[in-house]
């Protein structure tokens, strides 16, 4: 298969300049315009950063703060549903926000989501959520003292979930009918600890400013090599869901979004452009 | 180089090797590592800077009505600027464009606005309000001044009080988001884009996003807002060190970033010979099959993942301008002032720190970082002031870290800035100063926010001389970072922090992560952050929090 031009020039085949003329026409006008699929590289890739320390657990419990920008999944017209003194709709428009939630029988769930937008298409390369913990966000990620029903003491949580999807082009406030393109359910957050038990704690060269409170620990999940063709205005969201169990249960306790800090990196590859 | 040409065959007149060849070997050259954006139907590389504001909330409606600041709304502000990278550094090469402008919130799937934390109100933070819906038209503008760095009116007029000059006032691009469109049950404009925009930017002007909610209540806030910018900007060849004239640190010493041109051979008929058809070496044919075969073979230029490039390689501009922004201490919903020190996390010692962890997940070469200290305030509030005390000191540290799953569990310093916060000391490093409204009372004086200049770690001329290419005339050389094989192990050296040595980089081409830390405080006046030495309306920490922006080349990937 032929590239640059679809004249051939053969020993005993006939040969004219207009064909030579067209051949060295088709040529020139092709390297000096190379298409982009001409290029075996041709992806640029760029990174959606995001993540905040929430305020901190024990502020949580005294005050005014709180969850955001964590948001209830499940939409409903009951307290902690409506706005106090406002009308509820007949109906709400999507009962469950994220897809494949695990539905345990006493746990409710928070979300954080990030919904983005681009006009051309692009691919999904990497998905990364930390999970910091430190002095102030004492998340151990193990079910103690007393842990929710269906759980097993000590064992890590697993009972967080990540999933990103994309809004169905003809029914774009559905939920029921987005497109999961990336999901993690139901995973043993021993998995994804940034040092395991037994592993040098503290680094061999560390960085400046110190943190002054220990190192970087947490969980760190990451999803890479993930080549996930997004089409053209594609509505994308991710979402960070965590489980709100009854009170006191460890470790999540009563305010599970307060126990640690949060990152997130979405890494995206786009064609070059005109 | 510039695109290639040839004479047209004219008709009756003898065919000689020159006018079939020279095309053809003009081609040739071209392909051995010479296509640059001349020759690509496609030249632009595009970037996106994307901010994330965990909560947008009620202090938007807030002003400054009967007070000083005369009607000041507390619009958020964040500044960001694009500089050239070191390699073209003060030539004005290639501007960026900007194309695409984007903005979400977490609108809770309904045609709601979402309530917001107010004190002794718990039970309204997170709900749905599906009354109050015309609360939620939001406006985006993007807004441009000049950047003090670079005088424009002369560096040598400007003193910092120039409250003029810090205001941003010439609106570039805007996308308001009306109600109407986000609180349709069967399509909300959420995520609302707009492209095509192309508007050229300038590498020394200061550009503001500027979100505001003119109708948000006090009841209502914007959760998980984001916005992001798209551009586009010409591609430019790749960084290369060769110990010389050109060095990046902690480059894979497997290929320095140096090209692998590919040999194409085009035979040429010698003079007075035949032109023949498919002669096996010097055939028209021939020729536009090697040709031919570089085309189907696809054109080679940039990495792979591992940082590792192609063997004999086409494509010479094979690398693009990006902006990664961070966002640092963000998410607690209102300004920090003294008395809500408590709301702060990681306080201890009277200093607080913030960590962002970033994957390294394709080659980036770091040319500049910079960051935006934010002291704006609630409008409502009479008298904000930012502090003014040498000992309260900001420190910002950018390092490449391994350790995740590995056993290698080490840090290698990329950028380091250290300053105290008074102008004095703060303008030995400020690129530019911004002011929200002049007169207004988001802060005193006249600027709001500043951006600094955090350099790439350098000051070991024994490993590399310094880099004269950055604000401030100083800082170290370009600084590469990609996750690589054993093949990339071998790292060209890296200056240690605190910039007193270097060698090879204590990664060791591991390099996993980018970690942005931030930590502020003062330790030293008598009392600490509460203590008598800050006013009760001292301002540490802004409304929308900080920013760090790392600025480099990215290259073209699979």
């Amino acid at each position: 298969m032929r590239v640059l031009t679809d004249h051939q020039f053969s020993d005993g085949t006939e040969i004219s300049g207009t064909r030579i003329d067209e051949a060295l026409a088709d040529v020139v006008e092709h390297v000096n315009a190379v298409p982009h699929g001409d290029l075996a590289n041709r992806w640029l890739y760029f990174q959606c950063v995001a993540g905040f320390m929430p305020s901190p657990p024990d502020y949580a419990l005294s005050t005014d703060i709180w969850r955001l920008p964590f948001l209830q999944e499940e939409n409903h017209t009951g307290p902690g549903g409506i706005f106090p003194g406002t009308t509820a709709p007949p109906a709400v428009d999507s009962q469950h926000r994220v897809k494949g939630i695990y539905q345990y029988h006493t746990c409710t769930h928070w979300v954080w989501t990030q919904a983005l937008r681009f006009p051309r298409p692009v691919r999904l390369v990497d998905i990364t959520l930390a999970l910091l913990v430190d002095n102030v966000y004492p998340n151990t990620f193990q079910y103690t003292g007393s842990p929710p029903p269906e759980k097993a003491k000590q064992t890590y949580v697993d009972d967080i979930s990540i999933v990103l999807s994309v809004d169905h082009p003809w029914a774009p406030e559905d939920r029921t009918q987005n497109a999961v393109e990336f999901a993690r359910h139901k995973w043993s957050a021993m998995a994804e600890l940034f040092r395991d038990a037994g592993a040098p704690g503290a680094p061999t060269q560390n960085m400046c400013p110190s943190k002054g409170y220990g190192n970087t620990a947490g969980l760190v999940i990451r999803a890479r090599d993930l080549d996930i063709p997004l089409f053209p205005g594609a509505r994308i969201r991710l979402c960070l869901v965590l489980p709100n169990w009854a009170a006191g249960s460890a470790p999540w306790g009563d305010y599970p979004t307060a126990q640690q800090a949060y990152n997130s990196t979405l890494t995206f590859a786009e064609e070059v452009v005109e | 180089m510039s695109k290639i040409t040839r004479r047209n065959l004219p008709r009756g007149v003898k065919l000689t090797p020159d006018l079939v060849f020279d095309p053809l070997e003009d081609a040739a050259d071209r392909l051995e590592r010479a296509i640059d954006t001349e020759n690509l139907k496609r030249p632009f590389g595009t970037f996106w800077i994307y901010w994330n504001i965990p909560i947008a909330g009620r202090l938007f409606l807030n002003d400054s009505s009967g007070l000083p600041g005369n009607g000041e709304v507390g619009e958020i502000d964040i500044p960001f600027v694009l500089p050239e990278l070191q390699d073209e550094w003060a030539e004005a090469r290639h501007h960026p464009i900007l194309m695409d402008l984007m903005v979400s919130w977490d609108q809770r799937d309904e045609s709601a606005v979402i309530g917001d934390c107010v004190p002794a109100a718990q039970v309204q933070e997170g709900t749905c309000d599906w009354q109050n819906i015309d609360d939620a038209t939001l406006l985006v503008r993007i807004l441009k001044k000049p950047t003090y760095y670079w005088g424009v009116p002369p560096q040598a007029t400007i003193a910092t009080d120039d409250a003029l000059l810090h205001e941003p006032t010439q609106e570039i691009a805007r996308l308001e988001v009306p109600f109407t469109a986000t609180m349709n049950r069967l399509l909300r404009q959420n995520p609302a884009l707009v492209s095509n925009l192309n508007r050229p930017l300038d590498h020394h002007n200061t550009y503001v996003v500027r979100i505001s909610a003119p109708n948000l209540n006090q009841s209502a806030a914007f959760v998980s807002l984001n916005v992001a910018l798209g551009f586009k900007r010409k591609l430019t060849q790749r960084d290369f060190h060769n110990g010389i004239s050109h060095y990046v640190q902690n480059m894979p010493l497997v290929h320095c970033g140096l090209g692998d041109p590919d040999a194409v051979a085009i035979g040429v008929p010698g003079a007075n010979t035949s032109i023949e058809a498919d002669d096996p070496v010097d055939g028209i044919q021939t020729g536009m099959n090697v040709l031919d075969g570089r085309f189907q073979r696809k054109l080679r230029g940039g990495y792979n993942t591992w940082g590792d490039r192609w063997p004999a390689e086409n494509v010479l501009t094979d690398a693009g301008y990006d902006v990664i922004a961070v966002p640092m201490f963000g998410g607690l919903g209102r300004p920090i002032y003294q008395k809500d020190l408590d709301r702060l996390p990681n306080i201890g010692a009277d200093e607080a720190v913030d960590v962002r962890l970033i994957p390294i997940t394709h080659p980036f070469v770091v040319h500049h970082v910079l960051a935006v200290v934010n002291w704006a305030g609630d409008p409502s509030v009479a008298n904000n002031i930012k502090p003014n005390n040498a000992n309260l000191t900001h420190e910002i540290g950018v390092a490449l870290l391994s350790g995740h799953k590995a056993d290698l569990f080490t840090y290698q310093h990329v950028a380091y800035q250290t300053f105290g916060c008074t102008p004095a000391l703060y303008g030995l490093v400020a690129v530019d100063y911004i002011k929200h409204q002049l007169g207004g009372n988001l802060s005193n004086g006249d600027h709001d926010q500043i951006i600094v200049n955090v350099p790439i770690v350098y000051d070991f001329p024994a490993v590399y001389p310094n880099s004269v290419r950055g604000y401030f005339g100083v800082q170290g050389q370009p600084f590469w970072m990609s996750s690589g094989t054993s093949e990339q192990a071998d790292r060209t050296d890296a200056v240690y922090f605190p910039m007193a040595g270097g060698g090879p980089p204590y990664t060791a081409g591991q390099e996993q992560f980018i970690e942005v830390r931030w930590k502020w405080g003062d330790t030293v006046t008598a009392g600490g952050l509460a203590g008598a030495g800050y006013g009760a309306n001292t301002v540490f920490v802004g409304y929308g929090g900080f920013w760090v922006y790392l600025i480099g080349k990215k290259m073209l990937a699979p």
